[in-house]
């Protein structure tokens, strides 16, 4: 059987509804002649939803004997963006947020939304409020908190959003206010459409400014469980060794 | 006690203030879902042209091409985005990069926020998908803030970007798109985007299923966006072959020319071309290839000093036929078109004065 470590994976459970999705294990049921030794092999497979699970092997007829090995599910090579002079951490945030960090990405998104930052603070003199990115272990960003509504990508470490109102460092920042809070200014779309797309980036209509950055590859060859954090064995490809079963 | 009244005696207009005011919401409603959430794609952009005309400074050996963008009147697309390939060709020799300034943008002050193309790609290194030449470039300027922008964009290309307030309309003409570089003149991709955010339907509407629209991303978007915009040719700065061979070099020309004729960029066909130029059936492009040719035999022979003549004429062939077709505007826009317009004027001088200079020339 396979059961999710609580809060992994950045999803804040007591924050969360419903019930959270695990891997699998094929063949859940292994059956060895009485008196016989030996290892048998079960191949994990994860769902979409990062941290870490526990691949639990118990006999059946005898609870006490079991084993288990944890697994860590993530999409690799994330960075969290950190904090930066010209642009703010905005969306859902906080220690009692569903996600709390949320603000990872390839080294590759991470630097160019610096990079698209710093662009236009300097044109600009105001901050930009840099909204949902992925999870820090990518994978199902379930923005509702309910393991399912998927926060359309957002799962591999490409996507950023933009908050449509900018923070001026001055007073009297000349930009247009437009429909934005008194003191903001409103993010000149189509001028973030450019500076997107300066740095490899196309834009996609959502509530908040959606800037798309290229990676390449499929979400379900990215999404695989890597090395185990105790004895697990090998792992590759979408699959684990579910370790040696006791008998 | 009062209201309850009212109610009493006018039993049904609080239900029709009700509905009155839903329908006036719903109107509301639906004005800002069409103006936002399901603003339409704009069609994809057709015959946009792009004129370009290269000067080279004789003293800083820097070429200077400039650009401007007609949208014309049969699009409904405002063009956002302009950029043209500057990505390096392999085995290309290595240019200068001396003064070649990468004017970004006007900020809120008015002063221009500039950086050296060095400091540029320093910047830019990390995450940069293809080698680039070295070059200056600078927006239109004189627009109201925030105006024109200008970058080398990631994708290896030099772009430049609207704002707002800052699209070329539909019927529209926009100059002022500089570009400088010691590279020598060459065909080069161009893509114009009309300004748009695409939304998921728009992808959906491509036949991309659910599963694509969310693995798939970058890709997807690239695609829908490439749907919309105008790919086609123009000239830009590359770099020549580090190991530079005088006739592979010719040859290279005489494709620039072939092609160039492909792009339209030289017309033949006026009943005065024939008897003007060397031979009197097929115009300008028999002309040009002869004397092409004839160099290239030269070459061949051995004998650089005759091959440079050759070359030398040819360029005056250019340098006549784009001289001519400037001062007979009359004639030109009568006729609806051009012996040899700035891109093939530019294309074949700029060349074969490099080659008379490789030869030991001047």
């Amino acid at each position: 059987m396979v059961e999710a470590v609580k809060d992994s994976g950045e999803h804040i459970e007591s924050n969360h509804t419903g019930t959270r999705q695990t891997g699998s294990v094929s063949p859940s049921l292994i059956t060895f002649p009485a008196g016989s030794s030996g290892a048998a092999t079960v191949v994990y497979t994860s769902t979409e939803v990062s941290g870490v699970e526990k691949i639990i092997a118990e006999v059946v007829d005898d609870k006490e004997s079991k084993c288990e090995s944890p697994v860590r599910v993530r999409v690799p090579g994330l960075f969290d963006l950190g904090l930066g002079g010209s642009y703010r951490l905005t969306g859902n945030t906080g220690r009692a947020a569903i996600h709390p960090n949320n603000h990872y990405g390839t080294g590759s998104t991470v630097v160019r939304t610096h990079y698209m930052a710093n662009d236009f603070y300097e044109q600009f003199n105001a901050t930009l409020g840099i909204n949902n990115m992925s999870l820090s272990g990518g994978g199902l960003f379930d923005i509702d908190g309910d393991w399912d509504t998927p926060h359309d990508w957002h799962r591999k470490g490409t996507s950023v959003d933009i908050d449509r109102c900018a923070m001026p460092t001055n007073k009297n920042n000349p930009n247009p206010r437009g429909d934005c809070p008194n003191g903001w200014i409103q993010v000149n779309r189509a001028n973030i459409e450019e500076i997107c797309k300066y740095y490899g980036g196309y834009l996609e209509n959502e509530p908040t400014i959606h800037c798309e950055f290229s990676r390449g590859g499929s979400l379900l060859n990215l999404l695989i469980p890597i090395l185990p954090i105790e004895d697990g064995g090998d792992i590759g490809g979408g699959t684990a060794d579910g370790g040696q079963i006791p008998q | 006690m009062e209201a309850q009244q009212t109610e009493a005696k006018y039993p049904n207009r609080r239900f029709s203030d009700m509905i009155n005011k839903n329908i006036f919401f719903a109107l509301i409603i639906n004005i800002l879902l069409n103006s936002i959430s399901f603003a339409q794609a704009p069609s994809p952009l057709k015959d946009v042209k792009v004129l370009t005309t290269v000067t080279l400074d004789a003293t800083t050996s820097i070429y200077t091409y400039s650009y401007s963008v007609y949208n014309p009147p049969i699009n409904d697309g405002k063009i956002s985005h302009f950029e043209i390939d500057i990505s390096k060709p392999s085995g290309a020799y290595l240019l200068n990069s001396a003064g070649l300034i990468i004017h970004r943008w006007v900020k809120t002050d008015g002063t221009m926020f500039t950086r050296s193309f060095d400091e540029e790609i320093a910047r830019l290194r990390k995450i940069l998908e293809k080698q680039v030449i070295p070059v200056g470039a600078r927006p239109p300027l004189g627009h109201p803030f925030p105006g024109w922008t200008a970058a080398i964009a990631v994708m290896g290309t030099v772009s430049w970007g609207g704002s707002d307030e800052n699209l070329i309309l539909p019927n529209q003409t926009l100059g002022g798109f500089i570009l400088t570089s010691y590279g020598l003149p060459a065909i080069r991709d161009v893509l114009i985007q009309p300004t748009y955010i695409a939304t998921k339907e728009d992808i959906l509407q491509m036949g991309v299923s659910e599963d694509e629209y969310i693995e798939k991303t970058w890709e997807v978007l690239d695609k829908f966006y490439k749907s919309i915009a105008f790919q086609g040719k123009t000239i830009g700065p590359t770099a020549p072959p580090a190991d530079f061979k005088p006739i592979p070099f010719l040859d290279y020309i005489i494709s620039l020319k072939h092609e160039a004729f492909n792009l339209g960029w030289i017309v033949q066909g006026r009943d005065d071309d024939k008897g003007k130029y060397d031979d009197k059936e097929k115009g300008i492009m028999k002309s040009l290839d002869k004397k092409l040719e004839k160099a290239k035999a030269e070459l061949v022979k051995g004998d650089t000093k005759e091959a440079i003549e050759k070359l030398k004429s040819f360029i005056h062939e250019v340098e006549a036929l784009y001289k001519e077709d400037k001062e007979d505007k009359h004639k030109r826009e009568k006729e609806g078109h051009s012996h040899i317009t700035s891109e093939a004027y530019a294309l074949l001088k700029y060349n074969a004065i490099y080659l008379i200079e490789q030869l030991g020339g001047k």
